[in-house]
């Protein structure tokens, strides 16, 4: 029976039987992973804390039959404790988890995106808590653009997607692959483009992750977050959930 | 291939196997068992469970397993009706009550809050927990949803709603009693310390 190395997040855990828990993994190496791991789930297991979403391990795990794999041990990388700190941290680190579980393929090489989910809930373990935190968190819509450009995803916004045509653009394809201008808008179905966002989501493109809250303002949120949403669900077939407001 | 059980047989097993916990040879050692007994044997524990089956449903109140129509914790006038404690399933209430501890009442979310899976607020009994609060002058809710991910947003995303009208408390997070520092995880450890109290 092989045994697999690597580091990981805990994207997501489920209960299982009795006393288990289901793992779903993000690797650098081999993409999204499954592990059971068994007992964690007992009050007396030392595993239990370490198996949390967020958390970042070095762990063990033995290849089975299936799919799923075994997990024999793991140690703690960063634990994310900065995480659980506020329901706003919660709730971003819960949309990051999401995104990663929903666009990054099993079974791939997946460096780039296993950088930038680290990356991001990093810098939201570490934000400093806000009186009125923004409905949108920045270092979110960070992961969304940079996951779009790590697929291939990237909407075309400097000229026409559909003719090619300069700017100005005043529409958004997701079909066409980004901004209209005013000849190709008309009967397109093409929704309404905010340059605010637009440019929004070039410069989140552009600077580095750290960078996000000063990229994106509290007004371009919103579009920035529904050209990734209409990207995501048109080429691939993904809706996300948790950067819905709870 | 064909089962060399006999049908009722072969419907036990596979309804044993169903339960948690309990895999296809346990279910078949367990089928096996219940027909070694006397027959009266079997027959209380099918009668106990067609008992459960018809006479068990949701608490009106706190939702969780009543006959008629409070449990037994609701239907105690000594309880305490101004304090709740809130917990996503009924299963918690039993390790709650196990301390000795706690004397108020209970309220039965039905889950925690996991977008990613598909549970939103309204999925959960929280216009029910509202409702109560403002009916019993509630003045204290003790959240006790699990310590993970999920039971945490629920607990905070709880807090935010009510923390105006009421005191708002949650289960403190931390060490084993009789447990060695040396073997706690690094997750539940750090969260001990973020909780440290001043004694």
């Amino acid at each position: 029976m092989a045994l697999i190395e690597t580091e990981a997040v805990v994207l997501r855990t489920l209960k299982y039987g009795e006393s288990d828990a289901i793992l779903t993994l993000l690797t650098p190496g081999m993409g999204r992973i499954s592990a059971i791991a068994k007992g964690a789930r007992k009050p007396t297991s030392k595993q239990g804390g370490r198996l949390q979403p967020g958390v970042r391990l070095n762990l063990s795990a033995a290849e089975g039959r299936g799919d799923l794999l075994t997990l024999r041990s793991a140690q703690v990388v960063d634990a994310g404790a900065g995480l659980w700190m506020d329901g706003y941290r919660l709730r971003a680190a819960g949309s990051v988890l999401e995104i990663a579980m929903r666009v990054v393929p099993e079974q791939v090489d997946a460096e780039a995106p296993y950088n930038l989910i680290t990356r991001a809930l990093a810098l939201i373990a570490r934000t400093t808590a806000l009186d009125t935190p923004p409905r949108l968190d920045p270092y979110v819509l960070g992961v969304q653009a940079k996951l779009l450009a790590v697929s291939g995803l990237v909407p075309q916004l400097g000229s026409c997607a559909a003719c090619g045509g300069p700017p100005p653009l005043v529409g958004f394809s997701a079909a066409a692959g980004g901004g209209v201008c005013p000849s190709c808008v008309i009967g397109s179905g093409a929704e309404t483009l905010d340059p605010a966002a637009a440019d929004a989501l070039v410069a989140l493109l552009a600077r580095p992750l750290a960078e996000a809250p000063d990229a994106v303002s509290a007004a371009a949120a919103p579009g920035v977050e529904r050209i990734a949403a209409l990207m995501l669900r048109e080429h691939l077939g993904v809706t996300l959930r948790s950067g819905t407001p709870l | 291939m064909a089962s060399i059980l006999t049908p009722s047989v072969d419907a036990l097993v596979t309804e044993l196997a169903r339960l948690p916990g309990i895999g296809p040879r346990s279910a078949q050692r367990l089928a096996f068992h219940l027909l070694r007994m006397p027959s009266e044997r079997p027959q209380a524990l099918a009668d106990a469970i067609a008992a459960v089956v018809d006479r068990i449903t949701p608490c009106t109140q706190c939702f969780s397993f009543a006959e008629g129509d409070l449990c037994p914790v609701c239907a105690d006038t000594r309880r305490d009706p101004t304090v709740i404690c809130v917990v996503e399933e009924p299963s918690a209430i039993m390790s709650i009550e196990r301390t000795h501890e706690f004397r108020g009442r209970y309220h039965v979310l039905g889950g925690a809050l996991s977008p990613i899976d598909g549970v939103d607020p309204e999925d959960l009994r929280i216009v029910e927990l509202d409702q109560r609060i403002e009916r019993d002058g509630v003045t204290e809710l003790v959240i006790a949803t699990n310590p993970t991910m999920s039971g945490e947003a629920t607990a905070l995303f709880l807090a935010d709603r009510v923390r105006d009208r009421l005191k708002v408390t949650r289960l403190a997070s931390g060490l084993p009693v009789g447990a060695d520092l040396e073997h706690a995880d690094e997750l539940t450890l750090g969260r001990a310390y973020l909780g440290r109290r001043e004694i």
